[in-house]
């Protein structure tokens, strides 16, 4: 009981070390760019005076831009946490339910082919995403749906899907750099109507995951176990993959197909805080909103005032990240064994 | 070689670091340019500069040419030569290549194709599948050209090996003495108005991609005696544009800001000047508050304007300077 206490004690402290995390995030976030601006000078922007452009750059440019990479954070964390609950597979991610797939395909088809239409960009990429969801798990159900089946099935749909947007490439060749910067997933020029787009979904996505979080850490035990224990297996597992494609769908309609923070993230939270999916999942909201501000933020400065893809930057510097906590929990297993 | 974790960190880091310096070497990098792509001559042939300093010789007078772009296309065409296929598409294609056999896209030619029409010249842009067919003309003995056209400096040097090739030398020189005659004269025009600092931007949705001074645009904004906000020191070989901060736009704070776009025209001025008025950030610019916001036509800035290179640098002039609008008509 005591060590129940002292675990849940010094997961909330963790937790809170993250919110600080990412409240460090958002101000190095707002101060960093390709004019370094001092606390007073960003106060004073946002509060005293409504112009100039000190205020342009800050309210305009970077408060949205990091806002809505917060939020593709946690959208796209917590989407990856549940499918890696749900399938019991650590290298579960959105992709793999066909999200970034479909998405990809209906933005490649705006871009390329309808460029003149691409304000429609982020609903016809979110309807793309859910669209193929539905498709994978209506090929994959049998009376009921096998976890493996369900990965099997993402990763063939998405394999068509793949070879139709790289069709598509090869045969608008010309076109094809309006889409790069789509596919690799970046938050350049994201604005407050992009946030507007992003925070609803983000916000009902965090209290739903938080509400159910046990009946995750229940299905983990077992389809039969969770049965037994009053959880109705298929409906629950129907709506959290519903739940991640919704969370995902909307991450990549608006920044693209930023990669990585659904698969990785939740294994880094998991290497820190535990499995415990009432930890687990705010625990990897606050660090997948920490990783794509501080990334974005590198982004922006490393080859000032060119801009790189975040997508590029979260790869380069995650996956080592994350290969070293990987390596250092390897050993402590190691020593304890 | 193993390496721990921290020495593979340290390494990719560099890399970054290094790729970071290559940028801004880059620009002193651009060398002089040549001034002509004929290296020399013969009766029969012609030795001419490829754009990796490698030479390839190419006969004079062809009679089987396929030409695998289509702006290079209509600029062999123009210096008067025939073809006998192209690569596809039907946008800004010569009249008379309409009609043409098509043997697959740009970037990804039919080799078969190619090689069944027995061609006695290829021709083709710098891209990557082209260079991966190089052995097997290079096998079947079928001279080949690939240039990097860009901008109006390629199309005079190109225009001067096509016409050296179709021995229309005397008719390429007569062009080229009127064009220049019509671009000095409007440029002249523009000496006495105050430079105008223009930013140019190619419209995508998922970042600002603005045009480079060496892009097609930007060769002729700074010739027309304007600035372009965007610095030459990120040009880099073909790369004519390039993903930029838009808060160092919104300290730039361009006089003029000009569009282009794959899609329609008409449509996309539209909607532009709904998003510009209507974002915070774009509409705190001096060129949108003074409504100098411009996307361009296709015809003359997205595609080579080739030959109507005189009007396309009027358009630009008369938007660059509209003091000039009424007085300007070089170019009927």
């Amino acid at each position: 009981m005591l060590a129940e206490k002292k675990n849940i004690s010094r997961r909330l402290l963790i937790l809170l070390i993250l919110l600080l995390m990412c409240v460090s995030g958002f101000i190095i976030s707002l101060k960093l760019g390709s004019l370094n601006l001092s606390i007073g000078q960003i106060y004073a922007a946002l509060f005293k005076i409504a112009r100039g452009p000190h205020y342009q750059i800050i309210f305009n440019i970077r408060l949205p831009r990091i806002l809505v990479g917060a939020c593709v954070g946690i959208c796209l964390s917590l989407s990856g946490c549940l499918l890696q609950g749900i399938m019991r597979n650590p290298l579960a991610a959105p992709h793999l339910i066909g999200v970034s797939s479909g998405a990809g395909l209906a933005g490649v088809v705006i871009l390329i082919l309808y460029p003149g239409i691409y304000y429609l960009l982020p609903p016809v990429a979110f309807t793309g995403a859910l669209v193929t969801t539905m498709l994978v798990y209506m090929i994959a159900w049998q009376e009921g749906i096998n976890p493996s089946r369900l990965i099997l099935a993402g990763v063939a749909v998405s394999s068509f899907l793949g070879a139709m947007i790289t069709g598509v490439m090869i045969f608008f060749p010309d076109r094809v750099h309006s889409v790069i910067g789509f596919m690799v997933g970046g938050l350049a020029a994201r604005t407050w109507k992009h946030l507007n787009i992003i925070l609803p979904y983000t916000l009902i996505g965090f209290f739903l995951v938080n509400l159910t979080a046990r009946r995750l850490n229940i299905l983990l035990l077992g389809d039969e176990t969770a049965s037994s224990l009053g959880v109705h297996v298929e409906r629950t597992r129907l709506f959290f993959i519903a739940l991640s494609a919704l969370l995902a769908g909307s991450a990549v309609s608006v920044v693209g197909l930023l990669g990585f923070v659904g698969l990785i993230v939740p294994h880094i939270t998991r290497l820190i805080i535990g499995s415990d999916y009432r930890f687990l999942l705010p625990a990897s909201a606050l660090m997948g909103a920490s990783l794509v501000m501080v990334c974005d933020t590198i982004s922006r400065i490393a080859l000032d005032p060119v801009e790189v893809p975040v997508g590029i930057i979260m790869a380069l510097l995650g996956a080592p990240f994350f290969l070293y906590l990987l390596r250092n929990r390897m050993k402590v297993y190691d020593t304890e064994s | 070689m193993k390496l721990s974790m921290k020495q593979m960190t340290v390494l990719i880091l560099m890399l970054c670091f290094l790729n970071a310096c290559e940028y801004s070497k880059k620009d002193s990098k651009q060398t002089t340019r040549p001034t002509s792509l004929i290296i020399s001559e013969t009766m029969v042939d012609i030795t001419c500069q490829l754009p990796d300093n490698t030479v390839s010789v190419l006969p004079k007078k062809s009679k089987k040419t396929i030409v695998l772009h289509t702006s290079l296309l209509n600029l062999w065409i123009e210096a008067g030569g025939k073809a006998i296929a192209r690569c596809s598409g039907t946008v800004n294609v010569h009249s008379q290549g309409r009609g043409l056999p098509e043997v697959g896209t740009f970037s990804n030619p039919n080799v078969e194709k190619i090689i069944a029409l027995q061609p006695d010249l290829i021709i083709s842009s710098d891209v990557a599948n082209f260079r991966a067919m190089i052995p097997v003309l290079k096998q079947n003995k079928i001279p080949y050209a690939y240039f990097s056209y860009i901008n109006h400096y390629d199309y005079i040097q190109i225009l001067e090996l096509f016409s050296a090739l179709n021995g229309t030398q005397d008719n390429y020189q007569k062009a080229y003495d009127q064009l220049n005659q019509k671009v000095n004269a409007i440029i002249a025009r523009c000496q006495k108005y105050s430079r105008p600092k223009v930013l140019i931007i190619f419209t995508k949705t998922h970042s600002v991609t603005c045009e480079l001074p060496n892009s097609q645009t930007g060769v002729m904004v700074s010739m027309l005696g304007a600035h372009n906000v965007i610095p030459s020191k990120f040009q880099h070989k073909n790369k004519t544009r390039i993903d930029f901060s838009l808060e160092r736009i919104i300290q730039l704070d361009p006089d003029i800001i000009l569009l282009n776009t794959m899609g329609d025209v008409k449509a996309c001025r539209e909607r532009l000047k709904k998003e510009f008025e209507s974002n915070a950030a774009w509409s705190a610019l001096r060129a949108i508050q003074n409504k100098r916001f411009y996307v361009l036509p296709k015809k003359y800035f997205l595609y080579k304007p080739n030959d109507k290179f005189a009007e396309a640098l009027q358009y630009l002039a008369c938007l660059l300077y509209p003091e000039l609008e009424e007085s300007l008509s070089i170019v009927d």
